[in-house]
């Protein structure tokens, strides 16, 4: 019953992103097709492009023909490229998947690591690195990470390509040695300000778990460290799941950042292709993709807390 | 009475957690404030910049093709040049107020608009309070860089743009810090005592609930500026911000991005200077939260 109307719940909220992709290109002073209207287009051109756009019809009636085309995937056909939105951005996306789920890993298992490890930091010195390391990682600009990181690895020493795709450009060159390579600055440059803000939570979580009187009460029982370093660990799990989960899906706002550095062919270059040439509909089509990507893995994140801790269920 | 019992268990653990570390708890609190100052300085040093550059900075568009991409500490350009033989100092001087309007124009106004939006839905009825919370809840589900991608593609690229996608993008987490603050104020006592009192509602708004909800508010605003001068920086860096030659410090990075394989020190330096300021105001909203966030109140 919890699940059903958890799910339920959720149907405004896409209702709501689905408006808010479709207006938002409306909000702009001026035509939606003042790119492709430079100039001398005469008025009939005008016309007849309205009509292949559908700008001529009532905006209720443009959203639900826009909305019906979207959910049987028909996406559109991009003004910059005038070729179907669709192929072109799942291209994208899967280029971005291929940094953004290794790079999603790192995240969880760097940020779940190094948060337990914070907040079980007693040494003077070890808090103070922590209050500086933290905080760096939380406020560095990825696309300055980036570079830094293509300036050291790739042209001082050269340990591993600059930029680019290389082999990877293939979903099959992604587990070759080559290609591989060509993936881990994007993804190490990608997991680092997640890796900080998940870790700064984390050792919030566990510093205040470990006040908490069944420590006591273990460290009392002579329970090892180990062993109860581990139940605050399980302890403060559950509370973070859906933290974590957001900040996984975040991980695809911070890939625009991190693509334009490695001139990775992902949703970053597509999203920013398409600002500049004002192709509304693929940044329409985009920002639908996404958004009901995000409320669906909200949901998911959700669901997992309310299994694992059954008092977020009200 | 279980509030009371907590409250008391609280109060004697860490009273007990201050005697077994004194010491290390107070050379702890020395080294943070020590590190707080810092970014203090940092930041109040760019204010002055930000005022002052026109008089004690070059004209940050001379170029000098002679000089391009001279390492720091060349004579004359003491942090090098860029690819145009551009002071790169000058440069970085002048884009400060730039990079602080990044941080001070959205935080500013999605603080009066959020702020105030928030308080109405923490405070007004539920009809309200549900209208609002479930559109805000709308905007949650983008990353918050696409919201602010999503208003420059409608608005087109620039500068002004880019403030004001950041100030939506920021307005929204602001509703949700102030509603779920003054959720948490009004059921306190002294606000229900207020109301038996028999005052009138905008007193005990203005008078009761937000001077204890604008701190909570003020200290998440200051936490989320430094993310908001990298993410300005950073759409000004994709080439939807600021547009040549503006000395904008996100630009200055993009247009270093090729001379990494020739000078990468100097291409580098203004994220050097981004990062150093976002860092600053990070390390400022943390002090600041840990000082005023409700949850010790």
């Amino acid at each position: 019953m919890y699940w059903l109307l958890r799910c339920l719940s959720a149907l405004p909220t896409l209702i709501g992103v689905s408006l808010f992709a479709f207006l938002v290109i409306h909000f702009a002073p001026g035509d939606p097709l003042s790119s492709l209207l430079q100039g001398e287009a005469s008025d009939a051109v005008a016309a007849r492009l309205r009509e292949h756009y559908g700008l001529d019809q009532p905006f209720v009636a443009q959203y639900f023909r826009w909305l019906s085309n979207m959910a049987v995937g028909d996406f559109g056909s991009s003004i910059a490229l005038g070729q179907p939105v669709g192929p072109i951005l799942f291209d994208a996306i899967g280029n971005t998947l291929k940094i953004l789920l290794p790079a999603a890993v790192l995240a969880v298992g760097g940020g779940w690591w190094l948060g337990n490890r914070a907040g079980r930091a007693r040494t003077p010195a070890g808090r103070h690195l922590l209050s500086i390391l933290l905080p760096s990682l939380v406020s560095i600009p990825p696309y300055w990470l980036g570079m830094v990181l293509v300036a050291a690895l790739a042209v001082a020493v050269g340990w591993l390509p600059a930029m680019g795709m290389g082999p990877a450009r293939e979903l099959g060159g992604v587990f070759s040695v080559d290609g591989a390579l060509h993936l881990v600055l994007p993804t190490v440059t990608l997991a680092a300000g997640t890796i900080g803000i998940l870790a700064r939570s984390t050792k919030a979580a566990v510093e205040s778990a470990a006040q908490l009187d069944f420590v006591e009460a273990m460290r009392a029982r002579g329970a090892s460290e180990k062993k109860i370093n581990r139940r605050i660990a399980m302890n403060v799990a559950p509370g973070l799941a859906s933290l974590y989960g957001l900040q996984v899906a975040y991980l695809f706002g911070a890939a625009i950042l991190v693509e334009s550095v490695f001139a990775w062919p992902g949703l970053g270059s597509f999203l920013i292709n398409a600002i500049q040439h004002r192709d509304f509909p693929s940044i329409q089509a985009a920002l639908l993709v996404l958004g009901v990507a995000f409320v669906l893995l909200n949901l998911l994140a959700d669901i997992v807390q309310g299994t694992l801790d059954p008092r977020v269920r009200r | 009475m279980a509030m009371t019992q907590t409250a008391w268990g609280n109060a004697r653990r860490g009273a007990d957690g201050l005697r077994q570390r004194f010491g290390s708890v107070r050379r702890r609190t020395a080294a943070l404030d020590a590190l707080v100052a810092a970014a203090g300085v940092w930041l109040a040093v760019l204010l002055v910049a930000a005022i002052a550059a026109p008089w004690i900075a070059e004209d940050p568009n001379a170029v000098d093709p002679v000089m391009r991409l001279s390492p720091p500490g060349t004579p004359g350009h003491l942090l090098g040049t860029d690819n145009l033989g551009r002071d790169l100092l000058s440069r970085l001087l002048h884009g400060t107020p730039y990079s602080l309007a990044y941080a001070l124009v959205p935080g500013g106004v999605a603080l009066a608009v959020g702020g105030t939006i928030g308080l109405f839905a923490g405070f007004g009825g539920r009809v309200l309070n549900a209208a609002i919370m479930r559109t805000v809840d709308v905007f949650y589900a983008f990353p918050p860089i696409l919201i602010a991608l999503a208003i420059v593609g409608a608005l087109g690229p620039g500068f002004v743009n880019c403030l004001l996608a950041l100030t939506v993008y920021l307005v929204f987490p602001v509703i949700r810090v102030t509603e779920s603050a003054t959720v948490q104020v009004r059921s306190l006592g002294f606000v229900q005592a207020a109301r038996l009192s028999g005052a009138s509602t905008p007193m005990i708004l203005f008078v009761q609930i937000l001077p204890n909800v604008l701190p909570a508010v003020l200290a998440y605003v200051t936490s989320v500026l430094g993310i908001m001068i990298m993410i300005g920086a950073g759409l000004s860096f994709l080439g939807i911000g600021a547009s040549t030659p503006t000395p904008e410090w996100g630009l200055m990075l993009n247009e270093l991005r090729t001379a990494i394989f020739a000078n990468p020190l100097v291409a580098t330096i203004p994220g050097v200077f981004i990062f150093l300021t976002s860092f600053s105001l990070n390390i400022l909203g943390e002090a600041l939260q840990r000082r005023w966030s409700l949850r010790r109140v």
